[in-house]
């Protein structure tokens, strides 16, 4: 099997079956990445997508610095925090989104809210993108003992948590 | 005291597998081992549904054959253009107008056969062309220029004519031709006149337009879901409003993204050429003794109005502070003479 590298590469050079063993690998755990961090399920397929059309213009400039894996939650979490800007300015279309919590795990969201928001998006890039001590510590640009500490923390949180609901 | 961050690295598969020993020895890790376990599996129990088909029609949307290869090959054809442009500036800039036309032409030629013989994915370019031509027949070139552009489906942008008495005149005319006949319509703009500088460059705009694509189906795509949500409206009248303004803007931002494809579209269908025709003056034939008479005594009329004009404005200009000057010079000589009168016995 192609590395996620090989495939980019391949991609550059034209090959579209590449670029579909890509999106294939990566369609549900960025639209995961994006719906676990928003409210709206459009927003979080639209917030994909457009991550997707980032990689099809860029793939002809990549260049293999490093993971693919975590150039693609780079461009991800770009896109999240301009999103969260949006929000924060209290733009009309996503005002009138309704919230989806009955379906969600209530509890799992309420106890990652009172988390601060650095550890909390570490515990979550670790958990559920399961992205690397290194990777997490690139991406968010903070060194990697700062990423173990700061995730121990967070979990501890959680523990407390979750001891305090049984 | 045991290093609970070491066991968490350890267990996250991000340390020495010397960890092993001490967690099956240590009471505390292995309860703190349960526990941060617990907290994954916990965690892990936050499923998302599965995106719907959407994301995938519209990605693969953007990747549409020609679009693809259009991202990916837009700098060869670029630094290929550049390249002609620097040689034929190179060109023109060190060898005569006239040897620069004949070198010129064939490479235009040339050229279009390659357009010509490109496959459907070639890159959307926005193509622009300056020439500059001279010619002693200016009145035939003008009329001929009517002739070409409607030959070749085109049309006037912007004529500007420059016609003083007794000088040369010019033209310089912005016509917009069909992208595919540019190069046909520059060959036949070259027998004009003698070519006195020439060039084309392109633009590629193939990703911005890709872009837009993208983004017009998005704004599509969210105007379609806000009419959805009014049509089943279940919320109170703020929400209704709410929904509304923003279907408005939505749909604003629909027809001014619909512009700005059109004018790109148009950018790339038509071409635009600029030409400047000047008249060769100094060749006109008018070489008979009586002309070269006129001619002369025109000069001479010129010359004298022209000197006459520049004694003017120097006066005008530099008079004021002469003139204050030479009383200032005239008080200092007068005060000499008259200390001088009263001194002398």
């Amino acid at each position: 099997m192609d590395s996620d590298e090989e495939l980019i590469a391949q991609f550059a050079r034209g090959s579209r079956e590449a670029f579909e063993e890509l999106f294939a690998r990566y369609r549900e755990p960025l639209y995961g990445f994006f719906r676990r961090r928003l409210d709206s399920r459009e927003r979080a397929e639209d917030l994909a997508q457009e991550t997707f059309l980032a990689v099809i213009r860029g793939a002809p400039r990549w260049e293999p610095k490093a993971l693919v894996r975590t150039w693609l939650y780079g461009i991800a979490l770009k896109l999240l925090y301009a999103e969260r800007r949006k929000l924060q300015r209290g733009a009309p279309s996503e005002s009138v989104v309704v919230g989806e919590a009955e379906d969600t795990k209530l509890w799992i969201r309420q106890a990652l809210a009172r988390l601060d928001a650095t550890e909390r998006e570490i515990l979550m890039l670790r958990e559920y993108e399961q992205l690397s001590y290194a990777e997490i510590a690139e991406l968010l640009r903070i060194p990697v003992n700062t990423v173990r500490s700061r995730l121990f923390r967070a979990r501890m949180a959680l523990r407390d948590c979750l001891k305090g609901e049984v | 005291m045991c290093n609970q961050e070491e066991l968490m690295a350890y267990l996250d598969g991000e340390a020495s597998a010397g960890m092993a020993e001490h967690l099956e020895e240590c009471g505390d890790c292995q309860v703190l081992a349960a526990e941060l376990r617990g907290v994954s599996a916990r965690l892990m129990e936050w499923e998302v549904e599965p995106p719907g088909a959407g994301l995938d029609r519209r990605v693969r949307a953007a990747l549409a054959p020609e679009k693809k290869v259009l991202a990916r090959r837009w700098w060869p054809w670029a630094l290929g253009t550049a390249g002609v442009c620097v040689v034929a500036l190179v060109a023109v800039s060190i060898m005569p107008s006239q040897r620069v036309a004949q070198m010129i032409v064939p490479q235009r030629v040339s050229e279009g056969k390659l357009r010509v013989t490109m496959p459907m994915s070639a890159p959307m370019l926005a193509r622009t062309a300056q020439i500059a031509l001279s010619t002693t027949a200016f009145d035939k070139a003008r009329a001929a220029l009517d002739d070409i552009l409607q030959r070749h489906q085109g049309y006037f942008g912007n004529v500007s004519l420059t016609a003083p008495d007794n000088a040369a005149r010019s033209l310089v005319a912005t016509l917009r031709v069909p992208t595919a006949q540019l190069d046909a319509t520059l060959a036949e703009v070259r027998k004009l006149g003698h070519v006195q500088s020439e060039s084309q460059s392109g633009e590629e705009v193939s990703a911005q337009y890709v872009d837009l694509e993208a983004r017009l189906a998005n704004a599509r795509h969210t105007e379609q879901r806000l009419t959805d949500l009014l049509h089943q409206r279940t919320g109170d009248l703020a929400d209704v409003l709410a929904v509304e303004k923003e279907l408005d803007n939505t749909r604003g931002e629909i027809e001014s993204m619909e512009a700005e494809e059109k004018a790109l579209s148009k950018r790339v269908d038509y071409a635009n050429l600029t030409v400047t025709i000047t008249e060769d003056f100094t060749a006109r034939p008018d070489a008979s003794t009586l002309g070269r008479f006129r001619r002369a005594a025109i000069d001479g009329c010129q010359s004298l109005a022209g000197s006459i004009v520049a004694v003017a404005l120097f006066l005008l200009a530099w008079a004021p502070t002469t003139l204050v000057w030479c009383g200032l010079l005239w008080l200092v000589y007068w005060g000499m003479r008259r200390l001088l009168a009263r001194r002398r016995p």
